[in-house]
């Protein structure tokens, strides 16, 4: 990288005229680049549902209508069964002569050794040799499951409601804490790192955690429910292989788990070459007639290259690394199938168990498996989410700028950043704002006559007076208007 | 928009697109196969008994499933690098375009809007190149082979899939198409709160200054609420989809039951076709629901596109001479012959034939009230923009016909807005040579009258400077960037407004350092003190962007009552202050 980096220097020197031999280094390097934080996924996600905290009622209520929808959800398939019972049932009416007994048939099939259809026979209800299917009560049951699916469906909808609501009213409070953070800043923050980066924390960064939000909660909390619904569907149909299909959940865990914390990495480094790009883009673009004039263009592209190199390699690494997930666990889905249908069969061989409940429990596992799975894809999206989060936090949990900054002369403005906050002191309110409004009302008055030489000493003055204002209204309460 | 943008810029993939297609036909394939195979399974193993063939059958599903993970996280790599290259080219496209642009066309499209097609809009285009080559890809093999599948299963409930598909596509195809004006509400939302946040970051210190706190908060809390509204409606219509999608889906179901029954009974059908079929059914709708929600993502990524595409199309109207005439080298003689500049479609001419000549050795000032055109003239000589009438010539050649470097080179120029790079103020200052000794920033800095506030700085020279230069004042920026244009030695200086933010000692103090230094330099500066102007060879006095006198300052006073206005009011000002 670095040898990389000389080579190009010397390019643009050659290109400019005979090649000196000192320069100054790459100024972006030391300056403003934010550390890189040790990541803390479950504080930090933590946090992010503590955002949520003020709309308890409305995901309280929203979980609730999940719940009922995921439970009328998964009584379908059951209900859905009987109908297909009664279809079987009624292909083998049709083959049994009318006058014989259903008793009669299956001892006529055992005889002719068909032993497995017999018990399939002997096992079956709503027989009525000699009849076809009994459409009507079909027709009963098909009716019944449909108005069962309409109604999930509502609930779902309901739900769906609900939760983009709170979402979007959580992401609305956020963006406006971040905004008003901004003015609460001491001025050396803004000056301390390239305004694009900052500016991504606010934007794109936001952004993310909105559309994270509102994708994992909704799906996530039904998916959940979904899989602890199919569960106890499994261990009330057969314990043992119900174990063998939630050994599937640690091996998820452990897949999701060591992919997830590749992925974390490459998602933070994504957002975080996302700003750097930001940065560069927003420097050239504002000093564009400067960085013509002067001959920066070479330069520039130099440094845009490089920065857009890490994050094509950064938003690669963290798109596959996610993308592997999906297939992994449906691979891990197919592993528990084949295992399932082993076992299943051995004891379907042996008589202990019933060909209709492997089959049931089959349909049950691998109904469990796609939402495994999708709580594995959200968990990662989450990741994402988090990634994006901390950095906003970051901004929200900046030390706030003194509530009485010293005036200060206008040539001293350079020296800001060494001794912003050395004026703080535990001066008590009122004497603060007394303070403040005799310093602010003396250069105030003077403003309409004064010239371009009174700006410096203006922006100062007036700045402590921004102060107090911006600590009154600071409490969310003044500065709350709620959405829609 | 979003069509031809992606083609052009896949092709240098197509290589890779190759394999990416024959590894998705292979995963879905393999997807299409596992159901099938999972009723043989049942149908020939478990239901029997027969152990040997479920282990067999069983080994075999795990070969296909192994095929089926290969290929699909092969595929979904290429796809991630494909579509990050594809970001990575686009972006590169975008900023080397704009860097090649004029003033001109940056700022009809303006700095903002530039930085986030650059980025966002790029990023968008960027996912959905991704969703399409990891997801959307498959979903047509699906549905052929799934209907494929299905008819072979049974042919008299095939109409059952010709009601299904379009009743879903339709269905969920509403609910997005009624999204769509959302989500262009939505991006222009964004951009809103985008734009005021980036104000306020970029204004902190204006902000502060007015108290504008309260005011910002209010215009920012309406685009937020703005945005949160129409967040709310497109989740709301979300919420619609998904349970659409699920009661098609059981309906679905529940009719193959139902008919299928019906075949059943009439013995025109086996059970086992019955349960198949159902199990193709869901998957071609899986397909469906999958592409319609892919295709979700296509109207945003097209207005990114779009956005893109128009910057790239956009060329620069100043173009680099084909074969450039050298500029004479020492001092050089400027003259605007009958320069002429209008913006596209604009009625009215900023400049209108403005001739002057400038000869080395002597200071031409510029004076005229606001909007008389007097930056735009000053961006003529290094061709932030060119004239549209007329010629600007250096040193006897037409500033088109020069290579722009060479230009460049011998333009020394300070902007009325004096914008500092982020990094050091050496780092700034040889901006203006790159070759420049520390001892030549030190004199650059020193005519300036830099020299003493930069000791000052802790690290002097390599004191930082943050992006804008906003960590130093008004008028120490103005120094630095004019000690950055000292440090060229270049034979025209151009000081735009230049000396606005010092003091009147300052000011004289710095002129009077400037004379040996430009002795034999030509020197053009727009300026507003009439003490600037008094010592001026030249005045050169423009009203709406014609020249209404030149002349020296006590020619104007007796010939020119443009001129005397414009003394005048200046002499009022500067009494009050």
């Amino acid at each position: 990288m670095s040898e990389l980096k000389s080579a190009e220097e010397k390019a643009a020197e050659e290109r400019r005229g005979p090649a000196g031999a000192r320069r100054g280094g790459p100024p972006h390097a030391q300056l403003g680049m934010p550390t890189e934080k040790s990541q803390d996924f479950v504080p930090s996600a933590k946090r992010v549902l503590g955002l949520l905290r003020p709309e308890r009622v409305v995901v309280g209520g929203s979980l609730v209508l999940a719940l009922s929808s995921v439970v009328l959800n998964a009584i379908g398939p059951k209900i859905l069964g009987r109908a297909t019972d009664l279809i079987f049932a009624g292909v083998f009416s049709r083959q049994i002569p009318a006058g014989v007994t259903q008793e009669g048939a299956v001892a006529a099939l055992r005889a002719r050794g068909q032993g497995t259809v017999a018990d399939v026979l002997a096992a079956m209800d709503h027989v009525v040799p000699g009849q076809g299917i009994d459409f009507g009560a079909v027709g009963r049951v098909l009716l019944v499951v449909l108005g069962i699916y309409v109604v999930a469906a509502g609930l779902q909808l309901l739900q769906g409601r609900m939760l983009t609501t709170a979402v979007n009213r959580t992401v609305f409070r956020l963006r406006r804490d971040v905004e008003d953070k901004l003015n609460r800043l001491p001025l050396p923050y803004f000056d301390s790192q390239p305004r694009g980066e900052l500016l991504s924390r606010v934007t794109n960064d936001i952004d993310n955690v909105a559309q994270s939000l509102q994708q994992t909660l909704s799906q996530l909390v039904t998916s959940l429910l979904t899989v602890v619904a199919m569960i106890a569907m499994m261990l009330y149909i057969s314990p043992l292989l119900a174990v063998i299909a939630l050994v599937t959940i640690p091996v998820t865990m452990v897949v999701t788990g060591a992919i997830g914390k590749r992925s974390q990495g490459h998602f933070v480094q994504q957002w975080k070459s996302t700003g750097q790009v930001n940065s560069v883009v927003e420097e050239t673009f504002t000093g564009h007639e400067l960085v013509k004039v002067f001959g920066r263009q070479a330069e520039a592209d130099r440094e845009f290259a490089e920065r857009n190199d890490a994050l094509h390699h950064a938003s690669f690494r963290a798109q596959f690394i996610s993308g592997i997930i999906m297939p992994t666990l449906m691979f891990i889905g197919n592993l528990n199938y084949v295992a399932i249908a082993v076992v299943g069969g051995f004891r379907v061989a042996s008589g202990s168990m019933s060909l209709g409940d492997v089959q049931a429990f089959i349909q049950y596992s691998r109904q469990f498996t796609q939402p495994l799975t999708q709580v594995a894809s959200m968990a990662n999206l989450m990741q994402s989410g988090v990634a994006s989060a901390e950095r906003v936090f970051e901004v929200l949990d900046a030390p706030s700028r003194s509530p009485t900054p010293a005036p200060r002369h206008a040539s001293s403005t350079l020296a800001a950043g060494s001794r912003s906050r050395t004026s703080r002191s535990p001066t008590p309110r009122s004497s603060r704002s007394s303070s403040t409004s005799t310093s602010s009302s003396s250069p105030a008055r003077r403003w309409p006559s004064s010239g371009r030489p009174g700006r410096a000493r203006r922006r100062w003055s007036t700045s402590s007076c921004a102060s107090t204002s911006s600590t009154a209204d600071g409490s969310p309460s003044t500065a709350r208007t709620s959405a829609s | 928009m979003l069509l031809r943008l992606v083609r052009t810029h896949l092709r240098p993939y197509s290589g890779p697109l190759l394999v990416l297609l024959a590894l998705q036909l292979a995963g879905t394939l393999a997807s299409l196969y596992l159901p099938s195979l999972n009723g043989r399974i049942i149908d020939e193993g478990v239901a029997v008994g027969d152990t040997d063939f479920i282990l067999t059958a069983g080994m075999w599903m795990l070969g296909v499933s192994l095929v089926q993970v290969v290929a699909t996280i092969t595929a979904t790599r290429i796809a991630a690098l494909t579509a990050a290259s594809l970001g990575r080219d686009v972006r590169s496209a975008v900023f080397s375009r704009v860097g090649s642009f004029s003033a001109r066309e940056l700022s009809s499209f303006g700095a903002p809007t530039l930085i986030s097609r650059s980025t966002n809009d790029v990023t968008q285009v960027q996912q959905v190149v991704y969703m399409g080559l990891a997801i959307m890809v498959s979903a047509p093999i699906m549905m052929v082979g799934g209907v494929f599948m299905a008819l072979r299963e049974d042919i008299g409930l095939s109409w059952l899939v010709a009601v299904a598909v379009p009743l879903l596509g339709l269905s969920v195809g509403l609910v997005i198409s009624r999204m769509v004006p959302h989500f262009r509400a939505m991006q222009k939302a964004v951009d809103t709160v985008n734009r005021i946040l980036r104000e306020q970051i970029t204004g902190i210190r204006v902000v502060r200054a007015f108290v504008r706190e309260d005011v910002e908060r209010e215009r920012f809390g309406e685009a937020n609420r703005t945005y949160t509204n129409t967040a709310l409606a497109v989740g709301r219509l979300m919420a619609l989809a998904f349970p659409i999608v699920m009661v098609v889906f059981n309906a679905s179901t529940v009719a193959v039951l139902w008919f299928g029954a019906m075949r059943v009974d009439s013995g025109a059908m086996k059970i086992g076709a019955l349960t198949a079929f159902m199990s193709y059914l869901i998957q071609i709708l899986m397909s469906v629901m999958m592409a319609t929600f892919m295709s979700m993502m296509i109207p945003r990524a097209t207005v990114s596109a779009g956005r893109i595409v128009e910057v790239l199309d956009t060329s620069s109207s100043v173009r680099p001479a084909e074969a450039p005439v050298a500029l004479p080298a020492g001092p050089v003689e400027l003259e605007l012959r009958a320069a002429t500049f209008a913006y596209p479609g604009a009625d009215s001419p900023v400049l209108r034939e403005v001739s002057f000549t400038a000869r080395p050795g002597t200071t031409t000032a510029v004076v005229g009230s606001t909007g008389a055109g007097k930056t735009t003239l000053v961006g003529l000589v290094p061709r932030l923009h060119d004239v549209t009438g007329g010629a600007v010539l250096l040193g006897g050649v037409d500033v088109r016909d020069a290579a722009l470097e060479d230009l460049w080179q011998h333009i020394g120029l300070v902007p009325q807005r004096p914008y500092l790079f982020s990094g050091t103020v050496a780092s700034n200052l040889r901006h203006g040579d790159a070759d420049a000794t520390d001892d030549e920033l030190w004199e650059a800095l020193r005519i300036a009258q830099a020299e003493d506030f930069v000791r000052e700085m802790p690290g002097g020279l390599d004191a930082p400077i943050a992006q804008g230069g906003t960590n130093v004042s008004g008028g120490q920026r103005q120094r630095l960037a004019i000690a950055r244009a000292l440090v060229r030695r270049p034979a025209v200086y151009l000081f735009d407004d230049a000396f606005s933010a010092l003091d009147v000692a300052t000011d004289a103090r710095l002129r009077a350092a400037l004379r040996p230094v430009t002795r034999e330099a030509t020197v053009v500066l727009v300026a507003q003190r009439v003490s600037s102007i008094i010592h001026a060879d030249q005045v050169v006095v423009l009203e709406d962007g014609a020249v209404v006198g030149v002349g020296s300052h006590e020619e104007l006073l007796g010939s020119c009552p443009t001129y005397v206005e414009i003394v005048e009011s200046q002499q009022a000002m500067e009494e009050v202050a």
